[in-house]
C-alpha cells in the first residue's frame, strides 16, 4: 500500500514537475495563435472578390469610395494588417462598420461573457446528460432502457442546434400550461431551453466517448481486481471506473468548445441573446468585418484556454487512475 | 437501408416537386398560413399545409431539399478535388516549404469552418456558387491533410523497393500503390465531409447568409418558419424532419 502511495505520488510529482513550462508556453502560445489565425482570416478576406460597401443600397462609386476611405480600405492590405495589430494590441479592435463609431471592444466584452456562460452551462448539462446515459447503457447493454438510451443518442447526433432550438420553442409552447407567457419565467425558460438545445450534440459526442472509455476500463487488467474486493456496485462504477475516464472525457470536451461557439450562433438567434454568435451572425449580414476579426480572436483565444483546461484536467483526475492502476 | 435512405431524399428533391399543382413560388390567397390537409384534405393540394403568403409547403421542401444537397454535393466536389491536389503537392514537397504548407493546414483544420466561412461568405457574398466554393475551399483543409498522410505512407511502403528490383517503373508504381491510397484516403475523407458540410450549409441558410431569395434551403425554411412558432408549427417541423433525415443518411454512410 504503501509503495503504491508512493508510486502515485511520483507520478503526481512527475507530471506537474514538467507541467508549469509546459503551462507557460501554451499560455504563451495562445495570444500568438490567435493572432496567427485571424492573420490567416484577415488573407482569406482579402483573398475572396467583393468590398464591405459594395451593398445593393450604395450604388454611387463616389459614395463607395469616400466610405473605403474613411474606414482605410483603400490602402494596400499590408498597410490595413499593420493598422489592425497596432489596434489589437492597443485593445481596442478598431470601430464597428454596422454600429457607427462604436469600439469593437466594447461590443465584445458585452456579448463574450454570455456566450462563455452559455457554453459552460451546456458542457455541464451535455456531460450531466451523458455520463449516467453511458453507465446505464455499458452496465445493462442489453436492457430495453439501455437500447433505447443508444438510438436516442445516436439521433441526437443529427439533430443540429439550428433545428434543436426552434423544435425545443415549439415543445415548450405546445404544452397547456405556457411557461413562456409570464416575462420573468419564460425569460428563464427560454435560457434553459437555450441551454438544452447547445447541450444536446455535445451529450451525444460525451455519450460515446464516455461508452468507449467505460468499455476499455471493463476489459482492462486492474478491474478484476477492483471486481474482487467486494466494494459497492455504486462505488465501484463511479469511482474507479468512471475515474479511469476523465482523461478521455476531458479531451472529448476540448474539441466541442468550437463546436459550442459555432452552434451557439443559431442558439443565440432564435433565443435573441446577445451573445458572441448572434454578433458574429449580424455582422456576416452586415459585412461587418471588424466585428468579424474581433469575434474571431475570442474564438480561437477561448478554444485554446479551453483545451489547456482539458489537458491540465487529467492530472486533478490522476486520483482514480492512480488508484486503480495501484491495485 | 441509409444507402436507400439518400437515394429516397435525392429522388425527392429531383422529382417530388413534379406531381405538386404549385412551383414553391405560386401565392394561394385562399389558402394563408393553412394546416396540413386542411383546405383541399390530404388527397388534393398543399397536403402539408402552406406559409404565410400561401405557398406549398411541399413544394418549398422539396425545393430547399434540393438546394441544400445541392449546396453540400458542389461543396464536396470542390473539397474533393482542391484537398487531392494539395494533398499531393503537400506530400511531394519536402524541405521547409512542404513544413510550411502542412502547419498552414494544421492551423486552418483547427478553426471552426462555419466561422471561416462566415467571414468569406460575408465579403464575397450570398448565393449557391460563392457558398459551395467556400465551404469546399475550408472542407478541402482535412480531405488535403488525409491525403498527405496516405500519400507518404505509400511512398514509405517496404513493398515498393522489392515492385523497383522487379523493374516497376514510376507510373506503374504510381498506378497500383499511389493512386488507390489517395483515392481511399479522400474517400474516407469526404464521407467524413459531407455532414459537416450539409450542417454548416444549414446554418449559414438559417442565419440567412446561403443561397438569397427566392432561392431556397433547408435552414432558410427552418428560419421562415421559426418566426411564426405559435401560428404555423407545421413549417417547422417538415423541414425538422427533412434536416434529420438527410443528416441520418449521411451520417450513418460516414
Amino acid at each position: 500500500m504503501a509503495g503504491s502511495t508512493a508510486r502515485q505520488g511520483s507520478r503526481r510529482f512527475a507530471a506537474w514537475s514538467v507541467r508549469p513550462v509546459g503551462l507557460l508556453w501554451r499560455l504563451a502560445a495562445i495570444p500568438f495563435t490567435a493572432f496567427a489565425a485571424c492573420g490567416l482570416c484577415f488573407l482569406l478576406w482579402h483573398l475572396v472578390p467583393g468590398s464591405p460597401f459594395a451593398t445593393e443600397q450604395l450604388t454611387d462609386p463616389v459614395t463607395r469610395d469616400h466610405l473605403a476611405a474613411a474606414y482605410g480600405l483603400d490602402r494596400p492590405w499590408w498597410a490595413q494588417w499593420f493598422q489592425w495589430s497596432q489596434q489589437v494590441f492597443s485593445g481596442s479592435f478598431g470601430s464597428s462598420f454596422q454600429y457607427r463609431n462604436l469600439p469593437v471592444a466594447a461590443l465584445l466584452a458585452q456579448a463574450w461573457p454570455t456566450s462563455l456562460l452559455l457554453g459552460l452551462l451546456a458542457l455541464v448539462v451535455g456531460s450531466a446528460i451523458a455520463v449516467p446515459c453511458a453507465v446505464c447503457v455499458v452496465r445493462k447493454p442489453q436492457a430495453r432502457v439501455a437500447v433505447f438510451l443508444e438510438v436516442l443518442m445516436d439521433s441526437l447526433l443529427c439533430v443540429p442546434t439550428f433545428v434543436s432550438a426552434p423544435l425545443l420553442l415549439l415543445l415548450v409552447a405546445s404544452i397547456p400550461f405556457n411557461l413562456l407567457a409570464d416575462p420573468d419565467a419564460g425569460r428563464l425558460v427560454e435560457y434553459g431551453l437555450a441551454v438544452l438545445s447547445l447541450s444536446l450534440p455535445i451529450a451525444a459526442v460525451v455519450f460515446r466517448w464516455t461508452c468507449v472509455a467505460l468499455r476499455a476500463a471493463l476489459g482492462a487488467s486492474w478491474w478484476p481486481a477492483i471486481a474482487a474486493r467486494h466494494l459497492p456496485e455504486q462505488r465501484r462504477w463511479w469511482r474507479y471506473a468512471l475515474g479511469s475516464c476523465v482523461p478521455q472525457l476531458t479531451g472529448s470536451l476540448a474539441p466541442l468548445a468550437a463546436d459550442v461557439l459555432t452552434g451557439a450562433m443559431a442558439v443565440e438567434t432564435v433565443f435573441a441573446l446577445p451573445g458572441l454568435g448572434h454578433l458574429l451572425a449580424s455582422a456576416a449580414r452586415h459585412r461587418d468585418t471588424p466585428v468579424m476579426l474581433g469575434a474571431m480572436v475570442c474564438v480561437v483565444t477561448t478554444v485554446m484556454a479551453v483545451q489547456l483546461l482539458a489537458d491540465l484536467l487529467p492530472t486533478v483526475g490522476s486520483r482514480g487512475r492512480g488508484m486503480a492502476s495501484s491495485v | 437501408m441509409t444507402r436507400k435512405l439518400a437515394l429516397f431524399l435525392v429522388v425527392l428533391a429531383v422529382a417530388g416537386p413534379l406531381g405538386s399543382s404549385g412551383d414553391g413560388y405560386a401565392v394561394d390567397w385562399r389558402a394563408l398560413d393553412s394546416p396540413p390537409g386542411a383546405l383541399y384534405g390530404f388527397a388534393g393540394g398543399h397536403w402539408l399545409g402552406t406559409d404565410e403568403l400561401g405557398r406549398d409547403l411541399w413544394v418549398r421542401l422539396c425545393l430547399g431539399l434540393r438546394g441544400s444537397i445541392a449546396v453540400g454535393v458542389f461543396a464536396l466536389l470542390f473539397a474533393a478535388l482542391l484537398g487531392s491536389t494539395l494533398g499531393v503537392a503537400m506530400g511531394i514537397l519536402r524541405g521547409v516549404a512542404g513544413g510550411l504548407v502542412a502547419r498552414a493546414a494544421d492551423i486552418l483544420a483547427a478553426l471552426p469552418v462555419t466561422l471561416l466561412a462566415l467571414v468569406v461568405i460575408s465579403t464575397s457574398g450570398r448565393g449557391l456558387w460563392p457558398v459551395a466554393a467556400t465551404l469546399g475551399a475550408l472542407g478541402a483543409v482535412p480531405v488535403a491533410r488525409a491525403v498527405r498522410v496516405a500519400l507518404l505512407a505509400a511512398t514509405r511502403a517496404p513493398y515498393l523497393a522489392v515492385a523497383r528490383i522487379h523493374g516497376a517503373g514510376f507510373w506503374e508504381v504510381a498506378r497500383w500503390t499511389y493512386v488507390p491510397a489517395v483515392a481511399a484516403a479522400c474517400g474516407t475523407a469526404c464521407r467524413l465531409l459531407l455532414p459537416q458540410l450539409l450542417v454548416a450549409e444549414g446554418l449559414l441558410g438559417f442565419l440567412g447568409l446561403s443561397i438569397p431569395a427566392p432561392g431556397i434551403t433547408l435552414g432558410s425554411l427552418l428560419a421562415e418558419g421559426s418566426g411564426r412558432l405559435s401560428h404555423a408549427p407545421w413549417a417547422v417541423a417538415a423541414p425538422t424532419a427533412a434536416v434529420f433525415l438527410l443528416l441520418t443518411a449521411t451520417r450513418s454512410r460516414a
